[in-house]
């Protein structure tokens, strides 16, 4: 999963504990900091390349954006991220 | 002829013929249905807007049609449920049979707000159905499905996708979190 770090608390102790966790879910949970396509597109490159073992056995990168972000109210660049 | 025999109804008695030719039918009905929908997916998109317009105004007739029938159903069940002479206890408790007043809420101009727990059955195979995920007209119990909250979410789509409605499906949760949770194990979980 590739979820931003601007997003909810809840959410991101939803990703981090349980399906980050390697007691819980373990699935593979990577924040991307920033809020533009370069900072995303930099983030998405490195996941590629930390878990191209579990992409090449079929899992599949999910992207998590909340926009705007609560709580700061800032915008993530939607369109170009997607 | 089957379904007679499920409920011990002789299909030779004046009120089994009836019962039998109108059971027939219906399920005539229904084939023809399937059929209709069938072949609304498969031409739909070679119709011109003219006849898509009439095939909707005719749908929406048979809807009435269907409804009108399920409504003057209700006369002789209201009759035989009446003549069962439940106790009083029983009759305080749980009331006259809803469907017998719930049919006309169809005809509504806004949606029902359906402020139901639970739901009735027509046999208990239905209910089997039901938690199996084979009959989906039935809910089960409203903190799963509600009639209201099958609404919310399809309005929700018009909304938000507008003249891309059609590619698209929304649910509705009691919370955020519920939401998002619901949305990420769907996709990430074993």
């Amino acid at each position: 999963m590739l979820p931003s770090r601007n997003i909810y608390g809840g959410a991101h102790q939803l990703l981090h504990d349980w399906f980050g966790k390697r007691p819980n879910l373990d699935v593979g949970v990577v924040f991307f900091d920033g809020f533009t396509t370069s900072d995303f597109t930099k983030a998405l490159a490195g996941v590629k390349k930390k878990y191209a073992d579990r992409l090449a056995a079929g899992r599949r990168v999910y992207v998590y954006l909340e926009s705007p972000c609560n709580p700061h109210g800032v915008f993530l660049d939607v369109p170009g991220i997607a | 002829m089957e379904q007679l025999e499920h409920f011990h109804i002789d299909p030779k008695s004046p009120t089994g013929r009836p019962l039998l030719a109108l059971a027939e039918k219906l399920y005539a009905a229904h084939g023809d249905v399937m059929d209709l929908w069938e072949a609304t997916t498969r031409e739909l998109g070679r119709l011109p807007r003219q006849d898509r317009l009439a095939l909707f105004n005719a749908k929406k007739f048979l809807s009435f049609q269907l409804a009108k029938l399920l409504d003057t159903l209700q006369n002789p069940s209201r009759k035989t449920h009446q003549s069962l002479r439940y106790s009083n206890t029983t009759m305080l408790a749980k009331g006259p049979y809803p469907t017998f007043d719930n049919v006309t809420a169809i005809f509504s101009a806004t949606p029902v707000i359906t402020r139901t727990a639970t739901y009735l059955y027509a046999c208990s195979e239905w209910i089997d159905d039901a938690l199996q995920g084979r009959e989906f007209l039935h809910e089960i119990y409203s903190r799963l499905m509600n009639p209201t909250s099958i609404s919310l979410p399809n309005h929700i789509v018009y909304i938000e996708a507008g003249p891309m409605a059609g590619e698209y499906m929304a649910w509705n949760f009691n919370s955020g979190m519920a939401a998002i949770d619901a949305a990420l194990s769907h996709l990430v979980g074993y």
